[in-house]
């Protein structure tokens, strides 16, 4: 559909079919699914929540090794307060995690993967509350910046 | 789809309907590239942002107030046209910003913030697009695929301004950090003033966020859901956090004890050992506590906080998607406990040095609250061994299994293992049909076991840590030493509790057990 094509549906159709498939041609209104949830919105909710609760438990177990004074036990309960967050999101939790058993990735790769999940659906797709989650990744990732390679509060995670 | 390198469109002409010939991109797709224009802005940001991102931020919500007007309205219901006017009001209140600007003389005249000025710029060619093929008035047979979908479009302005202005806070909230570590000590007006008219342009844009948040969320919420506020000189909001975190720790506990909350009680406690660790480090290194508090809080902080996270990873582990939701204002008081902790412990993003921490807090009054959070962490400990064994919690089946197989391996280590038929050991005790289907099973006797040899550590190390941290009440300041020059010297009443605490002996580990 040519984007300047009025059309039946005037110019507020959310996305260009010819140019993202990824993008829903009418994405329904947050507050029309209040009731049902997409299930495409669902599978990328539980994505986010394992990748999200992969980073926490990374940050944990590096900053257990590291004691008390580790930076990096604020992030790992950022991480899964972001983690629950994505939880309760999901209207109809899939019984399925839809995670890899292992994730090769350092803890700022997996926050990224997390963000850039995020971003595979229109923020109308989601369940109510999705902005203050992206937020909350965003602030995570900024935290998690730092720590990479910062010798004086000891590595986070599996950064080289 | 995303933006990046394209040229820069030519500057407006006063044809409001004027296309550029290279973008082909429709309303939902510049409302898609605004959004992630706005995460990209938050995810680059520091202080020294604030003053063109502030300068920019008018504009900004100018031409997202454009772009709402010529948008429809979805329905024309009360509810709708309340919501419709959701931007007029973030309008006004970015206008009232902007005239207090103006009076105090900051940001005052300079460059513009590039990326916000693109997020205007894709709002004004969003608005541009739909006065152009959408102008007949709004009508109530307004179909129903295209009121979904303005609603949509209204949701993604929000969204964005919602998640600039969170960015836009942040950027003003590191520069204030950034002046009153510039300035700290130094009573000459004209150097600090930085900090009152920030302060004043965060409050501002605290209100703003709060709003679109309302918008795009579930409305106004108790509890601060964790973001940032600026209370630097005082304790108050770590104290009221601790205090609610009690409350719903000790609520959920009692009422709602499945095995997600009871992990994040159980992290929530861990990370509470840390901070208090933390800020007695930063007030012993000052001189503001008694640095002998440190010399025997230490052990007992790392004991306690181990042994919650060890507790946290037991119930962790028996969690997976399905079981993962936790209570909403568990999860939002703890949100912002690690909030007002952070605001003391941390610079930015970076943990705060000693004079940092100590410049922002009054360190003796946060160990104070601090050490209330560990006595009532005791209480809790006590609680959660009371009501564990009477908790019939079920879990899902493979999650099960796998807590078993690692339960397995620490509760019957050194000791005859109970034979399980012809599997030996390896024999599951969850039903294979359960473990199908991922069905919710009871707990596994040895996963029990275990997770009740996790909460008797942990009552214990909280009692110790209690015990340990047990001086950090006022008589715990430095006396006559590098503190003497900032604290009177003790009289009256807290003369007495002085002079009482220091012919107590020290307690012994665990004394309260």
């Amino acid at each position: 559909m040519d984007s300047y094509d009025a059309g039946l549906d005037g110019p507020f159709v959310q996305g260009d079919s010819s140019s993202d498939r990824a993008v829903p041609d009418l994405g329904p209104s947050p507050l029309a699914q209040a009731d049902g949830a997409d299930p495409e919105a669902t599978v990328v909710l539980a994505q986010v929540r394992w990748l999200l609760h992969d980073a926490a438990e990374q940050v944990r177990l590096q900053a257990q090794a590291e004691g008390l004074s580790s930076a990096g036990h604020p992030l790992a309960l950022g991480a899964e307060l972001a983690a629950c967050e994505a939880a309760n999101l999901m209207a109809q939790p899939p019984l399925d995690d839809y995670g890899p058993e292992h994730v090769s990735a350092g803890v700022l790769d997996t926050l990224a993967a997390a963000e850039c999940l995020t971003r595979s659906l229109p923020i109308d797709a989601f369940p109510i509350g999705m902005s203050g989650l992206v937020i909350r990744i965003c602030d995570l990732l900024a935290e998690a910046t730092p720590l990479r390679g910062a010798q004086q509060v000891g590595p986070v995670g599996r950064q080289p | 789809m995303t933006t990046a390198g394209w040229p820069r469109p030519p500057d407006l002409t006063d044809d409001p309907h004027v296309v550029w010939a290279h973008d082909r991109r429709s309303v939902g797709e510049l409302l898609r590239d605004a959004d992630h224009l706005a995460r990209d802005l938050l995810l680059d940001l520091d202080g020294d942002q604030a003053a063109a991102l502030l300068r920019t931020w008018g504009e900004t919500v100018q031409a997202a107030a454009e772009l709402w007007r010529s948008l429809p309205t979805p329905t024309p219901d009360a509810q709708g046209r309340a919501d419709a006017e959701i931007l007029t009001r973030l309008q006004a209140h970015a206008q009232r910003m902007h005239r207090r600007q103006l009076s105090m003389g900051w940001p005052g005249d300079g460059p513009a913030d590039e990326r916000l000025l693109r997020i205007a710029e894709t709002f004004t060619r969003a608005a541009s697009l739909v006065d152009r093929f959408h102008t007949q008035p709004p009508r109530p047979g307004l179909l129903a695929v295209v009121r979904a979908d303005v609603l949509a479009a209204r949701t993604r302005v929000i969204h964005t301004l919602h998640v600039a202005s969170h960015g836009t806070g942040l950027a003003v909230r590191q520069h204030v950090q950034n002046e009153l570590r510039r300035t700290h000590g130094s009573r000459d007006l004209r150097e600090t003033r930085a900090v009152p008219r920030g302060t004043e342009a965060l409050r501002r844009l605290e209100v703003f966020e709060r709003l679109a948040g309302a918008y795009v969320g579930r409305g106004f919420v108790a509890a601060a859901e964790g973001e940032h506020q600026l209370q630097m000189n005082g304790v108050e909001r770590l104290h009221s956090a601790l205090v609610r975190w009690d409350i719903h720790a000790h609520r959920v506990t009692a009422y709602a004890p499945a095995p997600a909350n009871l992990a994040l009680v159980a992290a929530t406690q861990a990370y509470i050992g840390t901070a208090t660790f933390a800020v007695i480090r930063a007030g012993a290194e000052t001189g503001e506590l008694d640095p002998s508090i440190r010399v025997r809080a230490e052990p007992a902080l790392e004991a306690t906080q181990a042994a919650w996270a060890d507790v946290a990873a037991q119930w962790r582990r028996l969690t997976d998607a399905s079981t993962a939701r936790t209570d909403p204002d568990l999860r939002a008081t703890a949100a912002e406990v690690r909030a007002a902790l952070l605001e003391i412990t941390h610079h930015t993003t970076s943990p705060a040095s000693t004079a940092e921490a100590a410049a922002r807090a009054d360190l003796p009054e946060a160990a104070h609250s601090l050490q209330q959070a560990l006595t009532a962490a005791a209480d809790l400990a006590l609680h959660l061994q009371d009501t564990a064994p009477q908790t019939n919690a079920n879990v899902p089946a493979r999650s099960a299994l796998a807590a078993y197989l690692a339960a397995d391996a620490t509760v019957f280590e050194g000791e005859p293992r109970p034979n399980h038929g012809h599997l030996g050991t390896l024999a599951s005790p969850v039903d294979p049909r359960a473990l199908r289907h991922n069905d919710l099973v009871p707990l596994p006797p040895p996963v029990a076991a275990r997770i009740g040899a996790a909460i008797d550590l942990t009552v214990n190390a909280a009692a110790t840590a209690m015990s340990a941290t047990s001086g950090l009440d006022h008589s715990g300041q430095a006396g006559a030493g590098a503190g003497a020059d900032r604290e009177p010297p003790p009289v009256g009443r807290r003369l007495v509790d002085v002079h009482v605490q220091t012919k107590l002996p020290l307690p012994e580990p665990g004394w309260a057990r």
